[in-house]
């Protein structure tokens, strides 16, 4: 090994920083000091001066996301969305991971991470909605050039996991008809809903499954215009209210008012068993 | 996620015990409240591993569930130094010196940077992608007499990724030789999936100059020794601990914000220009 040698420090020439280039946000510095932001415009609008105070946290979502605002139906039907993934429940895995951090006193950020975490699983979570939005994406393109059911068959076979369909223990998920009957009575186009529907009743002879309440959501977002990645995270954002909430309720009790699992009669063993000697 | 457990009586069975092959409490004395031993992946945690095992070796067996011989604990453990990439410049290691510079505390800034390694484009992400291009490969080889030129050709024409070739910024990986002649020294013979792996590396490169990346090495040299694609993503996602830890701990010991702050001029806005919000 080399002699150490410590706290010298090898400076390049380079003078100027590395810029980062976005449509987003822009921050007017000050004439004499460029760090601090006298102005912050918001896909060109002024963030405090215009847009703080006249339009609700959704709005500002929807414009941060998309670079316009949304009309009043836009963000009625995004605030459905929303509201319907907002809470998966006590039960649900990602807030119990937000639980579970939070009875072991974590910081409250680190039980969002855990719950977020969790929540954004391939299995009715987040990824399972990114990749049914690409599923209605792609069959909308193909009902361009097909039938209906022609698509559909096409659909499955690329997607043989069916993402955004499945049961809620067993039974149809009603939350997602709850939320298709709110959509459906504002009136808002339905391109990629009525694409859902006719999947569904296919998926339904064959396998007995509906759209979940996360495949529906993904859809509905897609009719607002939403891109599955923006779908994806929408559904993660939506559903950190639900495990903030879980994990702010744990947070002061003592970590023995939940459970432990700790008797090894609730535990089955199945990994190897050697033999002594 | 269409399979979906079905029956309620299912439901009812799994919320009454928690199924595990990871640990098992061992002797009477557990069941009156004292800790004896536990049992790790089949082993006594205190009387067989602890002083016994190294940190890699624990971790091997945390994967595939066996202990590694002394050879392939060597090989490994040089397989996760060859990766200690310090620099900040890579996007895992600047979050997690921004968490340390903002005052995070340190498992979550390695948590927040392990996150980023799980990457299609870099990271260990592309271990489990490598692997599995190379394991299906071999059995389509196997099953239909294909050969890897074929393979190679399919994705090509079909403009598929093939992941684990090719490399940003550079076309040469450093990682490569030196990993290869420790897999030579310590006695491992090239296994099919390494050959494939090499096979490939030249046709590739005659084709289209691209160059085997760590990825491919890495899950070719796993794949031989039977681990599949899962347990060849779960050992390299160690290999960011280490440049993760040094990165978050200068951020933590420096004062806070240091770390590349930005003016407001550096941002290059290419959005709208400012415009009145309309009227409602």
């Amino acid at each position: 090994m080399n002699e150490e040698r410590s706290g010298e420090s090898i400076k390049s020439k380079r003078e100027v920083a590395e810029k980062i280039t976005t449509r987003i946000w822009y921050e007017k510095g000050k004439k004499d000091n460029r760090f601090y932001p006298e102005k912050s415009i918001c896909w060109g609008y002024d963030f405090y001066g215009d847009l703080l105070g006249r339009y609700s946290w959704t709005e500002l979502l929807f414009l941060l996301l998309r670079g316009e605002l949304p009309d009043e139906k836009e963000n009625r039907i995004l605030n459905y969305v929303m509201c319907s993934v907002m809470n998966h429940g006590p039960r649900d895995w990602s807030v119990r991971a937000g639980m579970n951090a939070a009875i072991g006193k974590t910081t409250i950020g680190n039980c969002l991470i855990a719950g977020l975490a969790v929540l954004q699983g391939s299995y009715c979570g987040a990824m399972d909605m990114e990749d049914a939005m690409r599923m209605f994406q792609k069959g909308l393109s193909l009902l361009k050039e097909e039938g209906v059911e022609e698509a559909v068959l096409e659909l499955l076979k690329e997607y043989p996991e069916i993402p955004g369909y499945g049961l809620l223990y067993s039974e149809r998920d009603m939350r997602a008809v709850r939320l298709i009957e709110l959509v459906k009575e504002e009136g808002f186009k339905e391109d990629y809903l009525r694409l859902a529907i006719e999947i569904e009743k296919i998926v339904v002879e064959k396998e007995q499954i509906w759209l979940t309440l996360g495949g529906t959501a993904g859809v509905i977002l897609l009719d607002l215009g939403f891109t599955p990645e923006q779908g994806a995270g929408i559904f993660l954002l939506s559903g950190s209210a639900g495990i903030l909430a879980h994990s702010l309720e744990q947070l002061p009790k003592d970590w023995n008012e939940y459970p432990m699992y700790w008797n090894p009669e609730w535990h089955i063993y199945e990994g190897t068993v050697r033999e002594e000697g | 996620m269409k399979n979906v457990a079905r029956d309620k009586e299912v439901w009812e069975e799994r919320r009454r015990y928690m199924r595990m092959k990871t640990a098992w409490p061992v002797g009477e004395e557990f069941v009156r409240g004292k800790r004896e031993d536990f049992l790790f992946m089949g082993y006594k945690q205190i009387e067989e591993l602890t002083g016994k095992a190294t940190l890699m070796e624990s971790v091997i067996l945390a994967v595939i569930g066996r202990l590694p011989t002394n050879e392939e604990s060597r090989l490994l453990n040089a397989m996760i130094v060859v990766n200690d990439y310090g620099t900040p410049s890579l996007w895992y290691n600047r979050v997690a010196r921004f968490a340390g510079s903002m005052r995070v505390r340190i498992g979550t800034a390695l948590i927040a940077g392990l996150a980023v390694a799980q990457a299609k484009v870099f990271g260990a992400h592309p271990t489990f992608l490598a692997a599995e291009f190379l394991q299906n490969s071999l059995r389509q080889m196997k099953e239909s007499d294909k050969t890897a030129e074929e393979i190679i050709d399919e994705y090509l024409r079909d403009k598929k990724m093939i992941y684990g070739f090719g490399r940003p910024v550079v076309n040469v990986d450093e990682r490569v030789p030196i990993i290869l002649k420790i897999h030579e020294e310590l006695g491992f013979p090239k296994g099919e999936h390494l050959e494939l792996a090499l096979e490939m590396e030249k046709i590739l490169n005659e084709r289209k100059g691209i160059i085997m990346n760590y990825a491919t090495l890495h899950s070719a040299i796993l794949s031989d020794l039977g681990f599949t694609p899962i347990q060849i993503e779960s050992v390299s996602t160690v290999f960011f601990i280490p440049a993760l830890l040094a990165c978050a701990t200068e951020g933590l010991e420096r004062e806070p914000a240091e770390f590349i702050p930005m003016a407001c001029d550096d941002i290059d806005y290419q959005g709208p220009p400012e415009r009145p919000i309309p009227g409602r």
